[in-house]
């Protein structure tokens, strides 16, 4: 390589790393429409807080509310089966059937409160989707 | 740095999917779930006098798991329905399997705690059905 060569390619990286800058600094030109991403942002921060607090604000204590029950349900159901088994109400077999569907309806419902959370960042995406279309129309279509 | 949140926070939620709430599949669960409750109130008797209703609640619950198993974004759904079915596990399937293994009918007390587990467990297949959007 010679030395314009090498001078040409350092001045292409300086060029290149001075637009990058320039950028990521404050604004973004596609097809001709300058979008001010910071200003951008910044007109979406609080209603993206809002979409936060409405849709996590009560998830987590409705999660543990609802496991908290179903623990307690099964502990329950177990006390009951026992207290059955002792009676001569359930064979030892018929018992550890029971016991061992009830792991199986744990596991379903373990399924569900996955699912759920599933919906939930979905109902997030969603609204943040919309939010930023409609932000962005906002500038585009004043 | 914000930017970058919100490029993660998008990439990240872009990722989730699940299946749209479907009413076929809530009809699905909900009338194979009315069909065991009966089914299991009458399994004080031995299994050879209810051999057709066994048969054919075996096959609805089978319809029901293929169904939610042709959907897309589905998987969850599809395992909550392979566990009931599923003849190794103690839900619906290993009920009916025990049944007629056994050749004979079930104390009230044992068909009382078998009715909690199943139909608690269509419950949470209903719920996960009711709670997509």
């Amino acid at each position: 390589m010679t030395l314009d060569e090498k001078a040409c390619r350092d001045l292409k990286a300086l060029a290149d790393a001075v637009e990058r800058t320039e950028w990521e600094r404050s604004s973004e030109v596609h097809m001709g429409v300058s979008i001010d991403i910071e200003g951008l942002i910044d007109s979406m921060k609080a209603q993206l807080r809002e979409i936060a607090r409405r849709e996590l604000g009560g998830y987590v204590s409705r999660l543990l509310g609802d496991v908290k029950v179903f623990i307690a349900e099964a502990i329950g159901d177990v006390r009951v089966w026992a207290g059955q088994m002792v009676g001569g109400q359930l064979s030892q077999a018929e018992f550890s059937f029971l016991v061992g569907g009830l792991t199986y309806r744990m596991a379903l419902h373990a399924i569900t409160q996955a699912g759920t959370a599933l919906v939930t960042l979905q109902r997030i995406r969603n609204a943040v989707i919309d939010l930023l279309i409609s932000s962005v129309l906002k500038i585009l279509v004043p | 740095m914000r930017r970058h949140f919100v490029y993660v926070f998008l990439l990240l939620a872009s990722c989730v999917s699940i299946a749209p709430q479907d009413p076929v599949a809530i009809k699905h669960a909900t009338d194979v779930r009315v069909e065991a409750e009966m089914l299991i109130d009458r399994a004080i008797d031995p299994p050879e006098k209810h051999a057709q209703a066994i048969v054919f609640l075996r096959l609805r619950a089978k319809q029901a798991h293929e169904y939610a198993k042709a959907k897309n974004d589905n998987a969850l759904s599809t395992k909550q329905w392979a566990i009931m079915i599923d003849e190794r596990r103690n839900l619906l399937g290993g009920f009916l399997a025990l049944w007629e293994s056994k050749k004979q009918g079930f104390s009230p007390a044992f068909l009382s705690g078998v009715k909690k587990n199943i139909l608690g467990g269509f419950d949470e297949i209903i719920k996960l059905e009711k709670a997509k959007l």
